[in-house]
């Protein structure tokens, strides 16, 4: 196991998601909600299934139901069904108070502006780094020489 | 309960106005930059800097610790000076060894933790970190600066004046990082703390402690100490690129309350009625400084040197504006709009100089630069209203015809060498197909092509084609935060990267911007700034330094 900060968690699920053809903003909400799912002790299985099934699958769907549920809004409360732990995650990584009102259904208060308490840190199985690792890699681009010689700072003499 | 007294101010200059790139490459530090928010906190406080240890041999290699007790929690610096041979020296990202490595660290370190840092932080990324260590940086030698210093020192001698004024920093940053890169602290542990609740703010404690660290290595190597007033002029250089730039792209909320507040202070500060004599002199004497400032600012790029000796004869006659309007009712006010012809550089100093006298009106505002919770979009129901946020928020984009090659010469990728943000010729090199999303501008226009003709809920619209994502998210944002975008496109021809590089130092605190081509700069940070036994009653007053005052 690897002991890893949140940050470098959401960003490589983030990229991950990116890498496997997910628009930018459906892969950072996918990184927040992935995160907070980890965080809460979840498992990972539904996180690789995830990023499975791009270009389709729960991380567009969720992206647009929380576009749907908040923009449809008539007052501060907003009542969302969680029958699905990662999705619950994605609703307790919005920036506003979530409450649980029965077993399958959170409130959102949009009119309360907060953070979820989070864990200083994850314990991420090398296997599962390993794997979304190469998932966020397939966003970088191969070095070059050209590419190399056109990087910031590239011919610059240093010992000034 | 108590009245909270909103001070007056003129109306905000428009985000068409102040987010454009020529403009905010224009811009220079103000007393809202986060190491002066930062200098004022450690007075505040009467931060006492110890230096619990120091196992240095006489060259000037191996370990220090520096100590600080800031809001109630104890931080330590512990910088590693290395035997860098020359031929590994260079600034950019993908180098492999510096001449020094540091950690700000969450306490003291014991043996054992002092232990793991030393063996991790000369090796940066490779490295690895936990929690306690909350930044992690390294810096390259100016060479010539600091063998001649440690020279001086060694013959009994000071520096060269005129060579400590043109270098200005005996080592150089290349890289600090925070919130969690490489497995350190993520920002959430430490956003709530007293004197860190700032954005970047652990950053800076680091750069200031680094720049104390060069002068103790140089003492120690020369066997001697530095004249107070070379010393004080000795900041952190830092060699910044491209790197640095997509950050404020991605995150459009700092961006957003960065540009606010500082156009909020320059509102504010233009409705006084009425200045006292002292603040006049106050004025005239900043403005005199500034021009000293310019005076000594050269750089070796001549578009840029052109640029700044253009600065430097305008500024004369600004200083003459200035003298004529104190006295008018709404003086600053008269002065920015008598100055409105002049060029965005010149704007920009006057910008600076305007709000830094006013420290009670302006510097309760930068609590308000931080990001505390997160993006928080304004939610739009269907596609005619945001079609409507589009017209009115991005109309510099839909404008833009991107079929036009030079609308999209450019692509901004990361390398997989250490992940490097890169920028490429989309018509001439490989990876374009793996472009990293700062096209705002084409996304917004693709959104606004794409919008059916009879509306429809955007959540549907956005089931449908969910590739305009970031778009839609981007208008949504747009609406809370306008000054969260740069109306520029960012993919064109014309797009040149420093401008955004010098928005965001300038936030730092950074001067003396040097650029070296139009996507990688050097700046010197804290030059002038108090030194660690300075944080006295003078420790706010090193607005744009002037070597020899």
């Amino acid at each position: 196991m690897t002991n890893c900060s949140l940050n470098e968690v959401e960003a490589v699920l983030t990229k991950a998601a990116r890498g496997c053809g997910a628009d930018a903003a459906q892969a950072a909400r996918f990184g927040r909600g992935a995160v907070m799912h980890l965080c809460e002790d979840g498992p990972t299985t539904p996180i690789h299934a995830a990023l499975a099934a791009l270009p389709k699958g729960v991380i567009v769907e969720y992206a647009a139901s929380i576009q749907q549920g908040l923009s449809q809004a008539t007052g501060n409360t907003v009542l969302f069904q969680t029958d699905d732990p990662l999705w619950t995650s994605y609703l307790t990584a919005l920036p506003y108070r979530l409450t649980r009102v029965s077993q399958t259904a959170h409130a959102i208060h949009l009119d309360v502006f907060e953070k979820t308490p989070k864990p200083a840190r994850l314990q991420i199985s090398s296997e599962d780094m390993a794997q979304w690792q190469s998932l966020a890699a397939k966003t970088y681009v191969p070095e070059t020489a050209q590419s190399r010689l056109a990087g910031a700072g590239a011919g610059l003499t240093d010992n000034d | 309960m108590k009245d909270i007294v909103v001070p007056d101010q003129v109306p905000l200059r428009p985000p068409s106005q102040v987010m454009r790139l020529s403009r905010m490459g224009s811009m220079f530090p103000t007393r809202l930059s986060f190491l002066r928010s930062l200098i004022r906190r450690l007075a505040s406080e009467k931060v006492v800097v110890t230096r619990p240890v120091w196992e240095m041999c006489a060259d000037g290699f191996g370990c220090a610790v520096y100590s600080l007790e800031l809001g109630g929690h104890t931080y330590s610096l512990v910088a590693i000076s290395n035997d860098l041979p020359p031929e590994m020296r260079t600034d950019r990202v993908i180098a492999e060894a510096w001449d020094s490595a540091y950690v700000l660290y969450d306490g003291v370190p014991d043996l054992a933790e002092l232990d793991r840092i030393t063996a991790n932080a000369p090796r940066q990324e490779a490295g690895r970190y936990t929690e306690r260590d909350l930044v992690l940086s390294r810096a390259n030698k100016s060479v010539r600066l600091f063998a001649h210093v440690t020279e001086r020192l060694r013959a009994g001698l000071q520096p060269d004046a005129d060579m400590v004024r043109d270098v200005g920093y005996l080592m150089r940053t290349t890289a600090v990082y925070g919130n969690g890169k490489f497995g350190i602290a993520d920002r959430g542990l430490i956003e709530d703390r007293p004197g860190l609740e700032g954005p970047f703010a652990a950053e800076m404690l680091t750069v200031w402690l680094i720049r104390n660290f060069t002068h103790d290595l140089a003492e120690h190597v020369g066997g001697a100490q530095l004249d107070r007033d070379l010393k004080r002029h000795l900041g952190v250089g830092n060699s910044t690129g491209l790197g640095m730039a997509p950050f404020l792209v991605t995150h459009p909320v700092l961006l957003n309350n960065w540009m606010l507040v500082r156009e909020t202070a320059l509102a504010r500060v233009r409705a006084l009625t009425t200045l006292y004599p002292e603040d006049q002199q106050r004025l005239l004497d900043l403005a005199d400084r500034a021009a000293q400032h310019l005076a000594q600012w050269s750089v070796p790029d001549a578009q840029h040197q052109a640029r700044i000796e253009q600065l430097r004869l305008d500024w004369t006659l600004v200083v003459g504006i200035l003298s004529e309007k104190l006295n008018n009712p709404k003086p600053l006010n008269e002065v920015v709009k008598a100055t409105a012809r002049f060029s965005e550089d010149v704007q920009e100093l006057l910008v600076s100089l305007l709000i830094e006298p006013f420290g009670d009106l302006v510097d309760g505002l930068t609590c308000c630069m931080g990001d505390p919770v997160g993006p928080i979009p304004s939610f739009i129901v269907d596609t005619c209203a945001l079609r409507q946020v589009l017209q009115q928020h991005f109309a510099w984009a839909i404008d833009t015809d991107f079929s036009v090659s030079r609308e999209c010469r450019q692509f901004w990728y990361v390398s997989e060498a250490k992940q490097e943000p890169r920028l490429g010729q989309r018509f001439v090199e490989e990876g374009a197909d793996l472009e990293s999303p700062l096209d705002i501008a084409r996304r917004i226009g693709a959104l606004y092509h794409a919008l059916p003709a009879d509306s429809q809920l955007v959540a549907d619209f956005l089931r449908d084609a969910p590739e305009h994502g970031l778009a839609i998210e981007r208008a949504q944002l747009a609406v809370r935060y306008p000054y969260g975008e740069i109306r520029d496109n960012l993919i064109g021809a014309g797009c040149l990267p420093i401008d955004m590089l010098r928005c965001k130092l300038s936030f730092f605190g950074a001067s003396k911007f040097d650029p070296k081509s139009d996507r990688w700069t050097r700046i010197t940070l804290c030059q002038g700034a108090p030194l660690v036994d300075e944080l006295g009653k003078e420790a706010d007053d090193w607005w744009l330094p002037v070597f020899g005052t």
